[in-house]
């Protein structure tokens, strides 16, 4: 099947001229957030509404990493190799070490409970950012089915807990249906994506790492992003991930066949990507690489 | 003599839905606002008792005095005192139930709702399809002591003969279920008194009333019921310009009708009494009022 849809010379530099698409695994029912865990060698990503984390190691198969999983949506690593969860129905942002024990990092802001964790990202200094909706209390099918559903906020909002914090600090409301984040390769801009708006916003990223000068980057996109090493903008959309140079210019898609809602890199050298999308993790390999997260992000190396 | 109709609340615009009496003040759902309203009906006064209520559209208050309600994510939940909110089991025999419409606890705190299927109306992901039936269910609460969640409550089926129930009452002495079923055999609407055994199982029903079908279509029938202290039904439904327009209308628990009022300001959404005696009626409207009818006067 094809699944390239160029727009421009640059695409091909990205995407391999005969790319091959890999369902890994399926038949789940709303997958989200992979990431790539370099420590297991292995890919992990949830199933919000099966609520279950998955992994999948490569030549072995796939199992179950946590289930229940209190719905966990996105997900990433952080630098000491912790699975850091963004808990979509446990309303609170979450780790997981090595072997296995969790804890919560954040449950609160201002007094009330988090809204509904949706997809995280760690910066070089060991903060935590993280979009926090409001639909994970509502809609059918992700609500939890144990602990409160009260939504104390209305609004959509990004939160920071920086190394040391005991409670997070909310950055900005200016993306109020916001999903997924990433940083540009020197972190000093932010993309976060308004999934409602179907448009990312970038927003200017200071040494203490809040923000300013939120500007729409691009139109036309879903829910989630992530960087690549040169600096592109990849982003679920209609009919598969656009890919879009920095300056906001898209030079085309690869085409997924169920509707994709999260991505990350992972392999030895970062160059598959995975995409989750319906009841199934695709993966495709690229020429070009994405940023490292986890243990490798700590130790700079690809 | 007829019953002074009286507003005591206005939202102008928005559509006020679920009323219960709390015991000094009236709770109204606000569709519209996505908010529950404590309204003081004597000043006309309101304030938010719960904000994003998740299209909150129906209230009622457990003997206890806990309060439970219907969101529009189907499920019925319940409002805790702190301020949170907890999902009552929406699991039928593995299956997720439909989306609710009316509920009504009985004097042992069994939730009975109505929870209908509505050919062509989407209730969620293709994974979580409606159920094949549109019936009354009844929450029972299980043994645990524990704050109730989830496991804490069994959930079971209670109709085998409806297909879109709606409004429900209770009589006085728990042996009868009041149920509006929307669309009975031949399409039109009938309301229905079921006799209630000692386990909480539905008997065959008496038809007290039918709602007819005419050239406009089917004719609007009750969209809320309660019950007052003598156990007449006392029904609101219609709307102005459909077949007797929008009424308060008082059924024996034989189905002799002995009343009906108009009400003012729209179509009437909810009923309940309240006040200090519990002998004033409360009456919701979809255009934002909030009406009340004293029978006092009688």
């Amino acid at each position: 099947m094809t699944v390239t849809d160029a727009h421009g010379d640059e695409y091909w530099a990205i995407v391999p001229e005969r790319p091959v698409l890999e369902t890994i695994s399926t038949g789940h029912l709303f997958t989200e957030g992979p990431v790539w865990d370099v420590v297991r060698q292995a890919m992990h990503w949830t199933d919000i509404v099966g609520d279950t984390i998955w992994t999948w190691k490569p030549g072995v198969g796939r199992s179950v990493l946590l289930a229940p999983s209190g719905k966990a949506n996105g997900m990433t690593i952080d630098h000491e190799g912790r699975l850091v969860v963004a808990g979509w129905s446990s309303r609170t942002v979450w780790t997981m070490d090595l072997d296995g024990a969790r804890r919560a990092i954040a449950t609160h802001h201002a007094g009330v409970k988090l809204g509904t964790p949706n997809d995280i990202v760690v910066r070089s200094d060991g903060s935590i950012y993280w979009t926090d909706g409001t639909s994970g209390t509502r809609a059918v099918g992700f609500e939890a089915m144990r602990g409160d559903l009260q939504l104390y906020r209305a609004e959509s909002v990004l939160f920071r807990l920086g190394p040391g914090d005991d409670e997070p600090t909310l950055l900005t409301d200016e993306v109020p249906g916001c999903n997924g984040l990433a940083f540009s390769p020197d972190e000093t801009l932010l993309y976060v994506n308004d999934s409602p708006a179907h448009h990312i916003k970038v927003f200017d990223v200071a040494p203490d790492g809040s923000l300013s000068n939120g500007r729409v980057f691009i139109d036309g996109t879903g829910g989630a992003v992530k960087v690549d090493r040169a600096g592109n903008v990849y982003s679920t959309g209609p009919g598969g991930v656009h890919i879009i140079d920095p300056s906001g210019r898209r030079l085309g898609r690869i085409l997924i066949p169920d509707h994709p809602s999260n991505l990350a890199w992972g392999g030895d050298d970062w160059r598959f990507l995975y995409v989750t999308g319906g009841g199934s993790l695709y993966r495709v390999l690229l020429h070009a690489p994405g940023i490292p997260v986890g243990v490798a992000a700590a130790e700079g190396r690809a | 003599m007829t019953w002074e109709a009286r507003v005591v609340f206005e939202a102008p615009g928005e559509q006020l839905d679920g009323l219960a009496w709390d015991g000094e003040a009236l709770l109204v759902c606000n569709l519209s606002r996505n908010e529950i309203l404590r309204v003081d009906p004597s000043a006309g006064t309101s304030e938010c008792f719960r904000p994003h209520s998740v299209r909150t559209s129906a209230l009622a208050f457990a003997p206890d005095g806990r309060l439970f309600g219907i969101q529009g994510s189907r499920r019925v939940v319940h409002f805790d005192d702190d301020g949170s909110t907890y999902i009552t089991n929406i699991m039928l025999d593995g299956q997720r139930h439909n989306q609710p419409r009316a509920l009504v606890i009985d004097a042992a705190s069994r939730i009975w709702f109505s929870d209908p299927l509505v050919p062509g109306i989407p209730t969620g992901p293709a994974h979580l399809p409606p159920l094949d039936h549109g019936s009354v269910l009844r929450l029972d609460r299980s043994r645990s002591a524990e704050r109730e969640t989830f496991g804490e409550w069994l959930l079971r089926r209670a109709s085998y003969d409806t297909a879109e129930p709606g409004a429900l009452a209770i009589a006085p002495d728990g042996q009868r279920l009041y149920v509006m079923e929307e669309r009975a055999p031949g399409g039109h609407g009938e309301l229905r008194s079921y006799p209630i055994g000692d386990s909480g199982e539905l008997g065959a029903y008496d038809v007290l009333h039918v709602f007819g079908v005419d050239h406009r279509g089917r004719q609007p029938g009750i969209a809320s019921m309660c019950v007052d202290r003598d156990g007449n039904v006392v029904a609101v439904g219609g709307e102005d310009g459909r077949g007797p327009g929008a009424l308060v209308s008082v059924f024996t628990p034989a189905g002799r009708v002995v009343r009906t009022e108009p009400v003012p300001h729209g179509r009437p959404t909810s009923c309940a009494f309240g006040g200090d005696a519990l002998d004033a009626l409360f009456v919701a409207t979809a255009n934002g009022a909030v009406v009340s009818f004293d029978p006092r006067l009688d």
